[in-house]
């Protein structure tokens, strides 16, 4: 059981930060395709600076700084070249998938994946029982995200940045005549996706692994934007998506583990997880009168 | 008007000479060129780093012009082989079973382009002269993989953890079993699949699942999720069987033996056949009795183990020898299941026997 909560959380944690991070670029009205990309480009900047420096924090530094200049760039075509957000966010994602591919070779020599000198601190290490294996071997910033998520709750909820965002996603002309400079909040939003996306990467390498690997992200960025989706663009909703499919993989894994030796056909367990969420994202969709926010 | 005739002639027939000699020396200087094409990407630590360091030794071995490309999407097989075999590509070596049917139909088109395929399967009745496949054994060494498991397991509990449930999967993770038992019958499998071959982050969570319910051994056969499987190896203090050198460096002390399959010696020797025209094209097995599957307890393992464990490991090492000398030798034959056993299966396992 402990394992199996441990597996839930640390399965859980990227999908959040991405998920808390898209839902500024979400909630201003931007559909963040590019928050894979910024995720993959996270996860290699912090093992690349963090590896050359002997610092993870350097290294986290390194990714917020590489995902800030990559945000600005995608706000750039979007904003001021009108560039289709959809499109210029897949090439943004096609982009880090390639580029973090061809820096790795060029820098590094390595193909495919290398190893991390550097790892984020696990401040439980070790209890096989009791109430600490709950919270065995997570990272800091597995600790640090209940106060991550009141942060984002309170920046979305109880500042003027927060509710310019919500009013520019909803009715921009209203939120343009009501004075607010939509660009600069929107050019905000997506910085602030940058930030937690390079955390999300962080957390992907240097948390529970220490390496970085091609395409590592595979898809989490996209199930990140489903959890905002999900969890009706709310901060709280949002963790608690991110925590559902979390709970799913974790599921599918202990599933394979204490099941495979049953009768039970192995094709029929690996999908459960899929099933589940497909069922529950329903029957949400139902419960609450609509199939999905909208997003202008 | 006759001499100008005449000189033109002259000038045509000396330009034509020059150009058929020309022709003649540059084709006998121009080698042959080979490509190999990878549908998976580079940098897995194992199928594709391997074949890519064999395409090198085989440069230098046969003099050979070499390049290699990735077509990841399968849309792409059919027009990459094409567009090899068409710019005068004279060995086309692509990986895998998906590109087995590829090659087959694209074939008869480019008679002078031999396909090989490692790994893959005939695709139909009759096979073209120039398509030429081969598939590995690997069962084989995961039943002397089992063996060796079995006797460093102190729980008595083993796992594996593959990519995704395909048959050649089931093959590895039945006869790993199958090798387990016949040493010790009472030792429990577990088989799990990470649903990917490129997911470390998962991979590490499939093993700490593993690792958590009892298992203290795993093999695992998953590409380059297998970097997560032995972080997780690492941080349990657990023991894992790996089929890629490079993974022994990340952690020395849990990587307890690898199983390899020697990629490099198989271009070369599929790069050789293609060569000359007496062994072009056909369909061979790659395993232990071929050299192409091997096995190492690594030096840094016995190094930086614990006693007990180092002296499980030596203790191994003789039956472990017996056994590969059999299978070599053909006295031993481990036989083939690839199917997923069911509950009710697991009292018939156990199906290789000496031949």
């Amino acid at each position: 059981m402990e394992q199996f909560v441990v597996t839930t959380i640390r399965l859980s944690v990227p999908l959040i930060f991405a998920g808390l991070g898209g839902l500024f670029s979400v909630r201003a009205g931007i559909f963040h395709i590019g928050i894979e990309g910024l995720m993959l480009a996270g996860a290699f900047v912090t093992v690349a600076i963090g590896s050359a420096l002997g610092s993870v924090w350097l290294g986290i530094g390194g990714a917020i700084a590489v995902n800030l200049l990559l945000s600005w760039v995608y706000w750039f075509l979007i904003d001021r070249l009108k560039a289709d957000m959809i499109i210029a966010g897949l090439g943004l994602t096609t982009l880090c998938v390639g580029g973090t591919a061809f820096l790795m070779s060029a820098f590094f020599n390595k193909r495919g994946s290398m190893t991390s000198q550097v790892r984020l601190p696990q401040p439980v290490v070790g209890p096989q029982e009791g109430l600490l294996a709950y919270v065995s071997e997570l990272s800091l910033l597995a600790w640090l995200l209940p106060l991550f998520v009141l942060i984002v709750w309170l920046l979305l909820r109880r500042s003027r940045l927060g509710l310019q965002l919500a009013a520019i996603g909803e009715y921009p002309y209203a939120a343009e005549a009501a004075g607010v400079n939509i660009s600069r909040s929107k050019l905000y939003a997506m910085l602030i996706t940058g930030i937690c996306c390079a955390l999300a990467g962080a957390e992907l390498a240097v948390g529970g692994l220490a390496a970085f690997s091609e395409n590592m992200t595979n898809g989490r960025g996209f199930i990140a934007l489903a959890a905002i989706l999900f969890g009706s663009l709310d901060p709280i909703r949002t963790t608690l998506a991110g925590l559902f499919f979390g709970l799913a993989n974790a599921v599918g894994i202990n599933s394979q583990i204490y099941a495979g030796a049953s009768n039970v056909p192995r094709q029929f367990i690996l999908m459960l997880p899929f099933a589940a969420t497909i069922f529950f994202v329903t029957l949400r969709g139902y419960a609450s009168g609509r199939n999905a926010p909208r997003v202008s | 008007m006759k001499h100008a005739g005449n000189y033109s002639i002259r000038i045509f027939s000396v330009l034509l000479l020059f150009t058929l000699v020309c022709g003649g020396v540059f084709s006998q200087d121009a080698p042959v060129r080979v490509a190999l094409v990878a549908t998976q990407a580079a940098g897995d630590n194992g199928p594709i780093d391997g074949l890519i360091a064999g395409l090198e030794m085989a440069a230098e071995a046969f003099g050979v012009e070499t390049q290699f490309l990735e077509a990841l999407d399968p849309a792409t097989f059919e027009v990459t082989l094409r567009n090899l075999a068409r710019t005068g590509v004279d060995i086309v070596v692509s990986t895998f079973y998906e590109m087995g049917a590829t090659s087959w139909l694209v074939a008869p088109d480019y008679p002078d382009t031999t396909f090989v395929v490692i790994v893959g399967l005939p695709s139909g009745d009759e096979q073209p002269d120039n398509v030429q496949l081969m598939e590995y054994q690997f069962f084989e060494g995961a039943y002397v993989g089992g063996v060796y498991a079995a006797h460093l397991t102190e729980s008595r509990q083993l796992g594996y953890t593959g990519g995704v449930p395909l048959p050649f999967a089931w093959a590895d993770f039945n006869a790993f079993t199958d090798g387990a038992h016949s040493i010790n019958p009472d030792i429990e499998t577990t088989a799990t699949f990470i649903e990917s071959f490129e997911d470390p982050v998962r991979g590490r969570e499939v093993a700490a699942g593993l690792y958590a319910s009892g298992v203290d051994f795993i093999f695992t056969g998953a590409a380059a999720s297998d970097i997560g499987v032995v972080e997780a190896a690492s941080d349990n203090d657990a023991l894992v069987m790996v089929a890629s050198a490079p993974l022994v460096e990340q952690s020395p002390a849990n990587v307890a033996i690898l199983v390899l399959i020697e990629w490099e010696k198989t271009i070369l020797q599929e790069i050789e056949m293609a060569l000359d025209a007496e062994t072009r094209g056909g369909f061979r097995y790659g395993n232990v009795q071929s050299g192409e599957i091997s096995f190492h307890i690594p030096e840094a393992f016995l190094e930086a183990t614990t006693d007990e464990r180092r002296e499980r490991a030596e203790a191994s090492r003789e039956a472990i020898d017996a056994l590969i000398a059999d299978i070599e030798s053909g006295d031993f034959v481990v036989l083939e299941d690839n199917q997923e056993r069911m509950a009710a299966d697991d009292e018939s396992d156990g199906d290789s026997d000496s031949g």
